[in-house]
C-alpha cells in the first residue's frame, strides 16, 4: 500500500495547487469470480485490483484523478495536472496525518486462504439442488463472487483510516421450460462475511428457490397492462423504494435542487405508514461498510419517518453545498471513481399489518413476488422496474402467474399511495449502478401494498 | 505501451511455471472529462488506466488472470492464481492465434488545450441558458476525450496493436413551468472538439425537455407506433446478444439453425462494421487476435451471420467477435459498430401518412425491462400522441411492451434520419422504426 509519507506529499501538493480540501483513496482488492453453467465452469479467475484515487475540492467544485502506478513521481505529477483548473491560493492548509486508525477484520475465513476448488464445491451443491427440484429445470447458472477489499482513506484534515471489506455473494439463476416457454428464477444471497457464510446458509434451499421461481413462471400468461393495486412481497421488493425515492434522497440529486425532495425537510412526503431508513452499519450485511469511502463511520439514517421527510444521504462535497453534515454515505465502486452519496442498506421499517391481512384486503390486483432491477430519473421522480415473478390477485387470493410486467410511477406519488405495510421486514441483496459505479446494496421491506399504480405489460 | 522488459519477464515467468501458449492483453485508457456548471468548471476528471490480462494453458487446462499494478511481483502472484484457476476450471486448451493485420491508429484531430475547451464550453453554456425562459439550470455542458490503446502479444513475439480515440460532447438541462420539472440531455460523438455543435445539442435538450412539461399518460391499448431513431438505436444495442453464438449455446435465443431464413421484414438490414467512420470503436482485430471484418447480421430480412469467437464449441467460422469488456474479463462475444440500413423517407414524412400514431422519443429501464432470453420487453417511455387534425399531445408515464423477435417481422418502414445509441463502447446507429401496432400501458 502507499506509504504515509507519499500520501502526505500528495495532499500537500493538492492544497498547494489551489485545493482547499484533498483526499487520497488507496485500494488493494483480492477477488474471485467464478461462473458455472450447470456443472461446467464457464469462466473463473482470481486477481488483484490496485490503485490510488486523488480528489481535490475548491469550494463546491472538484477534480479527480487516479492511477494504478503508485510511484511518488507519477502520483505527484497527476495531482498537479488535474489541479490546473484551480487558481492557486495560499489560504488553505494541509494538516499532518493522524496515526492510522485500523478497522478490525470481522470475517472468520479469509477468501484468499480458501482453495479455489472449495469455492467450486459450494457452487456444485447449489447446481445440484436446483437441477433436482423439477424436470422442467434445464439449466442452473451460478456466479460466485468474493473480495477482500483493503482501503485507506486520507485527507488534508488529517484523517487517516483503513477498512477491510470482505464480501461474498452467489447469484443463482435457474431456467425452466414448459411447453416451449423458457423463464428464469433468481436469488442472490450475500453478506459482509468470509467464506464461513456458505456454512451458515442453506445452499440447497437457495438452489431450490431459484428453480421454484423459474418453474412458476414458465408457461405463464402475459400480464395485462393498466392501473391496479399492487402488493409487493417482503425482501428485495424493497428495491422499488430504492428506485422510487432512495436515489432522489441522495445528496447528489438533492444538493443542486434536482430532486423532487429538495428543500422539503419536515414536510409530509409519503403516506403516514411509511418509514424509510438507510443503514450502512448493520453488522455483516451485504450493503454495510465499517467506514464509508470518505472515511466517515457508517450509521443508521432515518430518511422518512411516518411519512415526514427527516433527512438525506450526504457525502462530503454535497455537505458543503447543503451546509449539512455528511452522513457516512460517501461511496464508490473502486479507486477509479470519485465518491458521492449513495445508498447502503435501504429499507421500509415494519408496519402493523400481517401479510394475510394485506391480501385479504385486496380484492383485485397484482402480487409481485420478486423483482429484477429498475431505474429512476431523480429530477422527475419517474421510475420503473421489471418484475421477475408475479401473480394476479383475485378476491383476496393469489391467482395465476403472469410474466412480462413492469411497474412504473413517480416516486412521490407512489409513496403517498402506500396504504398497508406488513410486519415481516426482510432485506435482500443486490447491486446499484450510478454515478460512482456499481455498488453492493441491501434493499428491503415488509410486504407492502400500493393502492394504485401503472403496470406495464405485453397484452 | 506495455514495458518491453516486463513483457519479456512475464513470458519467462510463465514458461518457468509451466504455462504454455501464454498471451498478454494490454489495455490502456486515458481520458479527460470536464463539466461546466454555472458558467465555471464544476468537475474535471483525468484518468490513465492500464491493466494486463495474462492467459495460458497450465497442465492442459486454460485459465486467465489480470494485474493492474504492472510489476514483476504482481505478475508472480497472478501466475499463482492462474495455475489454481486452471486446475479448478478444467477448461480445454486454447491456442494463441494472432492474425496478420495492419496496426490501426485513429486519432482525435488536433487536440485543443484544455483551458481553451473550457472557455468555449462556458460560452456555449451561457447561450444555452438563454434559449428558453423555462430553463431552470444547464446541469451539464461537458466534453470527454478518450484514447484506447490495445495490444496483444504471444510468446512467439507475435504482436497486434490498435489505438482509437473519440471525443464526446453532452448537454443536459432542467426546465420548469408551473412547478413541473423535466430534464433532458443530448450528446454527440465526434473526432474533433470543434465539430461538436453544443448549441444544437442545447436546442435539442431544451426542445425534448419542454415538450414533456405538459405530458400525461394515455389509455392502455395497442397503437400504431414510431420508435424514434434514438430509441430504436438504444433498443437494438441491448438486444444484440440474441445474435451471439454464446446465447444460442446456452439454449436461449431463437436463432439457432436459422441462418439463411427470414427473421425480419425485407426492409430490415443490420450490419456490423468495425471501421464505421461514425462509430466510436475502431478495431482491426478482436481480443482473440482474429481479424475483424464488416458483415451482415440480417440482410433484407434474412439472417446472414451469427457472431462468434473461437472459444465457442460449435463455431465453424470465426467472425472476429471475441471481445473483452476490459482487461479484467475473459473474452466473450461482442460487436464493435453496428448500423441498421436507413429508409428513404424522413420520420416526419412517414408520420404525415398516418391518421393516428404514438411517437416514442425516449425509453428507459432497458437494463431491466428487456428479457434477452425470450425477446419480451416492457419499458417506461415518453413521446407524443398524434392524430390527424389535432395538436400533438405529449405523453409520459406509459410503457411500450412487445417481443423483439415478433417486432422484427412487423416493421413497416424505416426512416431516412438516423441516431446513435448512448454507449460509445458498443456503437449502434438506427433509423426510426414504424410499427403498425404495439402495446402501450397507461391509464
Amino acid at each position: 500500500m502507499l506509504t504515509k509519507e507519499v500520501t502526505q506529499k500528495i495532499l500537500e501538493t493538492a492544497i498547494a495547487c489551489g485545493g482547499d480540501f484533498a483526499e487520497v483513496f488507496v485500494e488493494d482488492k483480492y477477488n474471485t469470480t467464478i461462473i458455472k453453467n450447470n456443472q461446467e465452469v464457464e469462466d473463473g479467475s482470481v486477481a488483484r485490483d490496485y490503485g490510488v484515487g486523488i480528489r481535490v475540492f475548491c469550494g463546491t467544485k472538484y477534480v479527480y484523478t487516479y492511477s494504478s502506478n503508485d510511484s511518488e513521481e507519477n502520483l505527484l505529477q497527476i495531482t498537479k495536472e488535474v489541479c490546473q483548473v484551480f487558481q492557486k491560493n495560499n489560504k488553505s492548509v494541509c494538516t499532518t496525518l493522524s496515526p492510522l486508525e485500523t478497522a478490525p477484520i470481522l470475517s472468520e475465513k479469509q477468501f484468499s486462504e480458501i482453495p479455489y476448488k472449495q469455492k467450486l464445491e459450494v457452487m456444485d451443491q447449489v447446481v445440484a439442488a436446483g437441477r433436482n427440484y423439477d424436470r422442467a429445470v434445464k439449466r442452473m447458472w451460478i456466479k460466485y463472487l468474493d473480495q477482500e477489499q483493503h482501503i485507506i482513506v486520507a485527507n488534508s484534515e488529517g484523517l487517516y483510516k483503513e477498512d477491510n471489506r470482505n464480501k461474498t455473494r452467489m447469484l443463482i439463476s435457474s431456467y425452466a421450460e414448459k411447453d416451449g416457454d423458457t423463464q428464469s428464477g433468481y436469488v442472490g444471497p450475500g453478506a459482509m462475511k468470509g467464506f464461513e457464510f456458505y456454512q451458515e446458509i442453506d445452499l440447497d434451499a437457495y438452489g431450490r428457490e431459484a428453480a421454484r421461481g423459474a418453474c412458476a413462471m414458465a408457461g405463464a400468461d402475459y400480464c395485462t397492462a393498466g392501473q391496479m393495486s399492487v402488493v409487493v412481497e417482503n425482501g428485495f421488493g424493497g428495491l422499488m423504494f430504492h428506485e422510487a425515492c432512495g436515489h432522489s434522497l441522495e445528496a447528489s440529486s438533492v444538493a443542486k435542487g434536482n430532486s423532487e425532495f429538495s428543500n422539503r425537510l419536515g414536510q409530509l412526503v409519503a403516506s403516514e405508514v411509511v418509514t424509510l431508513v438507510d443503514d450502512g452499519s448493520i453488522p455483516k450485511a451485504w450493503g454495510s461498510l465499517g467506514i464509508d469511502d470518505e472515511g466517515n463511520k457508517t450509521r443508521k439514517n432515518v430518511l422518512i419517518e411516518n411519512g415526514v421527510l427527516k433527512g438525506y444521504m450526504i457525502d462530503r462535497l454535497n455537505a458543503r453545498i447543503m451546509q449539512m453534515e455528511p452522513t457516512g454515505s460517501g461511496r464508490r465502486e473502486s479507486y477509479k471513481y470519485a465518491p458521492t452519496s449513495r445508498m447502503t442498506n435501504t429499507y421500509i421499517a415494519p408496519g402493523k399489518h400481517t401479510r394475510e391481512e394485506i391480501f385479504a384486503a385486496t380484492n383485485q390486483g397484482l402480487f409481485v413476488k420478486s423483482i429484477s432491477a429498475g431505474s429512476v430519473n431523480p429530477v422527475t421522480g419517474d421510475f420503473n422496474f421489471a418484475v421477475a415473478e408475479a401473480y394476479e390477485i383475485k378476491n383476496g387470493k393469489i391467482g395465476k402467474p403472469v410474466k412480462g410486467a413492469t411497474l412504473i410511477g413517480k416516486g412521490g406519488e407512489v409513496l403517498q399511495r402506500v396504504d398497508m405495510v406488513g410486519d415481516n421486514l426482510s432485506i435482500g441483496q443486490g447491486y446499484c449502478y450510478a454515478g460512482s459505479g456499481a455498488l453492493y446494496i441491501g434493499a428491503g421491506q415488509p410486504t407492502v401494498r400500493i393502492s394504485n399504480m401503472t403496470v406495464g405489460g405485453i397484452k | 505501451m506495455l514495458n518491453h522488459q516486463l513483457k519479456t519477464n512475464i513470458f519467462s515467468l510463465c514458461k518457468a511455471e509451466g504455462i504454455e501458449q501464454a498471451e498478454l492483453y494490454y489495455r490502456r485508457t486515458t481520458s479527460v472529462k470536464v463539466n461546466i456548471e454555472n458558467e465555471e468548471v464544476d468537475t474535471c476528471k483525468q484518468s490513465d488506466e492500464e491493466g494486463l490480462n495474462i492467459s495460458g494453458n497450465y497442465q492442459g487446462q486454460y485459465a486467465a488472470t489480470y494485474i493492474e499494478k504492472l510489476d514483476e511481483a504482481s505478475a508472480k502472484a497472478a501466475i499463482t492464481y492462474l495455475k489454481e484457476a486452471a486446475q479448478g476450471n478444467q477448461k480445454p486448451i486454447r491456442n494463441s492465434h494472432l492474425a496478420k493485420v495492419n496496426e490501426t491508429h485513429s486519432k482525435v484531430e488536433e487536440k485543443q488545450p484544455l483551458n481553451e475547451i473550457i472557455k468555449e464550453l462556458i460560452a456555449a453554456q451561457g447561450k444555452i441558458k438563454d434559449m428558453d425562459a423555462r430553463i431552470d439550470s444547464v446541469t451539464e455542458t461537458s466534453y470527454i476525450q478518450t484514447t484506447v490503446e490495445i495490444q496483444l502479444y504471444d510468446e512467439k513475439e507475435g504482436c497486434l496493436k490498435d489505438t482509437y480515440e473519440y471525443c464526446k460532447g453532452s448537454v443536459g438541462v432542467v426546465v420548469e413551468e408551473d412547478g413541473i420539472r423535466q430534464n433532458a440531455s443530448a450528446w454527440e460523438l465526434s473526432g474533433k472538439f470543434e465539430k461538436i455543435d453544443y448549441l444544437a445539442l442545447g436546442k435539442k435538450a431544451v426542445t425534448d425537455a419542454t415538450a414533456l412539461l405538459k405530458a400525461a399518460p394515455i389509455y392502455s391499448g395497442t397503437y400504431p407506433v414510431i420508435l424514434q431513431n434514438n430509441v430504436a438505436a438504444n433498443l437494438i444495442s441491448y438486444i444484440l446478444p440474441i445474435f451471439f453464438q454464446d446465447t444460442l449455446e446456452k439454449g436461449t435465443g431463437k436463432y439457432a439453425g436459422k441462418i439463411g431464413t427470414k427473421v425480419a421484414t425485407e426492409k430490415f438490414t443490420l450490419v456490423e462494421d468495425p471501421q464505421l467512420p461514425s462509430g466510436g470503436v475502431k478495431r482491426s482485430f478482436d481480443d482473440e487476435g482474429t481479424a475483424t471484418n464488416k458483415k451482415y447480421i440480417i440482410q433484407n430480412g434474412i439472417l446472414k451471420n451469427i457472431v462468434n469467437r473461437s472459444a465457442n464449441k460449435e463455431a465453424t467460422l470465426l467472425t472476429g467477435n471475441g471481445f473483452r469488456e476490459s482487461y479484467k474479463t475473459n473474452v466473450g462475444t461482442g460487436v464493435t459498430n453496428c448500423y441498421v440500413e436507413k429508409g428513404t423517407r424522413t420520420t416526419e414524412t412517414i408520420l404525415k401518412d398516418l391518421t393516428e400514431c404514438v411517437i416514442i422519443t425516449d425509453a428507459d429501464g432497458l437494463f431491466a425491462g428487456i428479457n434477452v432470453n425470450t425477446g419480451d420487453f416492457s419499458l417506461i417511455s415518453s413521446g407524443y400522441y398524434r392524430k390527424k387534425g389535432q395538436a400533438d399531445r405529449p405523453v409520459k408515464q406509459i410503457t411500450i411492451g412487445g417481443n423483439f423477435y415478433q417486432l422484427f417481422q412487423e416493421i413497416q418502414e424505416l426512416s431516412q434520419d438516423t441516431a446513435a445509441s448512448e454507449s460509445e463502447e458498443q456503437y449502434v446507429e438506427s433509423p426510426s422504426i414504424y410499427l403498425k401496432q404495439l402495446m402501450i400501458g397507461g391509464l
